[in-house]
């Protein structure tokens, strides 16, 4: 553990083998000393590049501003009305696919995740002196424990979107060699005890995914199958023990890559 | 101005020409004195947007302003390009993999969040790892090698990047390098610039790994140290 805690620069800078990489990820989610490290050291590696600038032909410029004029951004998030007229709008993927569909190195796209789950623990082991649920904190752990597994997979995909209201990110993780997605949030608000959030595997119709509560300030729940094979995910607040269909405005929404 | 400051009366000289040729202060890429080739370093304008207005810049990326894009590409490209150049070493993969780097950086903005970093460090996380994955990546890998290890010396063949594009942060930066140990440096050099692992970087110095990770994480910490006094 304690030759975990000295990697963060060697990580940073690219010098760990992509195993080394994992563990060291999976190091981050439970540690925030690492997660500080890491941030401050990219400010210093980042400033490295500016010894070796070096002027690119103009071409490139003109290929770049025409390539992205072509490519959507993949949304921060987007709001999504289910229920009434615009149900059937399936406005929640009306976001034009993109030329090409190459998404973010897993790796770029773990750290990415490492970086929010990260700050989550944080916020979850500040405020475990306040909540000493036993239960709830060993039913963390081993949500936790799941995901770490998660991200430890090869074929490890994440889509990450925000929430409008809470400014926080949320994440989609799954590995398909594990069969296994999750949904992974820092911060979400604490809701009144009648009240969980949904997830939702949208393709059509909104199918039922799974509920959760925040414990601390992370959230994290195992998904449905479906996500595999949804067009989208969405999260809205139900009334305790779920909903069969959503009864409220999704609060997060995010566009699943094809695959 | 910061320059101005620098240890070395050479520097003054790079900010007062447009073209000189100099001892390095450090020559990227080399492992000792007498390898070092002198070095031509060209001086550039500054970049067309000052680093500060990066984060408003970023907004109006992030909310699919193209406009804005090419601004961001414009304030960013050289240090982007120059950190994919020096680890790749290629010119036609560098220009390919920086294409990729903005289109990635355009699609992810949306998602930017300024708690993980500052939008410089965000976007050279992203360049820096996409160059080293490519070089990574399998038989380029060898080939590589084999284009720039002269075959049985062990050692760099000579660097077709030795003519750098100098600014003032580059120069602050460098100035930052030359203060650490020769073999911290070399040990940065190796990992960051060439993509190394550690191991590689202990296999390639010949020197025990635990040596290298000491080294590369008092680099970056003394780095850490004068970056932020040159700074305040």
């Amino acid at each position: 553990m304690n030759d975990l805690h000295s990697q963060a620069h060697a990580y940073v800078i690219g010098a760990l083998t992509s195993q080394e990489t994992r563990e060291f990820e999976r190091h981050l989610i439970e540690c925030d000393a690492c997660s500080a490290d890491v941030i401050d050291v990219r400010a210093v590696a980042s400033a490295l590049s500016a010894t070796v600038a070096a002027e690119p032909p103009a071409r490139l410029r003109a290929a770049v501003l025409n390539q992205i004029a072509q490519t959507a951004q993949e949304p921060a998030l987007e709001r999504t009305s289910h229920r009434g007229a615009s149900r059937t709008d399936k406005n929640v993927v009306a976001f034009r696919p993109s030329r090409r569909r190459r998404f973010a190195t897993s790796m770029l796209a773990a750290a990415a995740v490492v970086a929010a789950v990260g700050f989550g623990g944080w916020a979850y082991q500040a405020n475990q002196d306040a909540d000493n649920s036993e239960q709830l904190a060993e039913q963390a752990r081993s949500q936790r424990t799941e995901l770490a597994a998660l991200l430890s997979a090869d074929d490890v995909r994440t889509v990450s979107g925000r929430f409008p209201q809470t400014d926080h990110t949320g994440t989609v993780v799954l590995s398909k060699k594990q069969g296994k997605a999750m949904f992974v949030a820092s911060g979400l608000p604490d809701l009144p005890d009648n009240k969980v959030y949904e997830a939702w595997t949208i393709n059509g119709d909104p199918e039922p995914a799974g509920t959760f509560s925040p414990d601390g300030h992370q959230s994290i729940v195992a998904l449905t199958d479906a996500a595999f094979t949804a067009d989208s995910i969405a999260i809205t607040v139900e009334p305790e023990g779920g909903s069969a269909e959503p009864t409220s405005d999704a609060i997060f929404t995010v566009v699943m890559p094809q695959t | 101005m910061r320059a101005s400051r620098g240890s070395s009366p050479n520097q003054k000289v790079v900010l007062s020409m447009t073209t000189v040729t100099l001892p390095p202060a450090w020559a990227p890429r080399l492992f000792s004195a007498q390898a070092r080739p002198r070095l031509t370093v060209v001086t550039m304008p500054s970049p067309t947007a000052p680093a500060h207005e990066l984060p408003s810049l970023m907004a109006k990326v992030s909310a699919g302003d193209e406009r804005a894009f090419a601004r961001f590409y414009d304030a960013t490209v050289r240090n982007v390009f120059g950190i994919v150049l020096h680890v790749l070493r290629d010119h036609a993969q560098a220009e390919e993999v920086t294409q990729e780097i903005y289109v990635e950086a355009w699609k992810q903005a949306p998602k930017y969040d300024v708690k993980q970093g500052s939008v410089s460090a965000w976007l050279n996380t992203i360049a820096h790892r996409r160059a080293v994955d490519r070089v990574r990546s399998s038989e380029r890998r060898t080939h590589r090698e084999q284009r720039h290890f002269e075959a049985g010396t062990g050692r760099l063949a000579p660097d077709p990047l030795d003519q750098v594009v100098a600014n003032d942060e580059g120069l602050r930066v460098r100035a930052a390098l030359e203060k650490l140990s020769e073999g911290q440096r070399t040990a940065v050099q190796l990992a960051y610039f060439e993509g190394k692992t550690q191991r590689e970087v202990a296999e390639f110095l010949q020197v025990p790994l635990g040596t290298v990770k000491t080294r590369i994480r008092d680099a970056m910490q003394r780095l850490r140290t004068h970056l932020g006094e040159a700074a305040s």
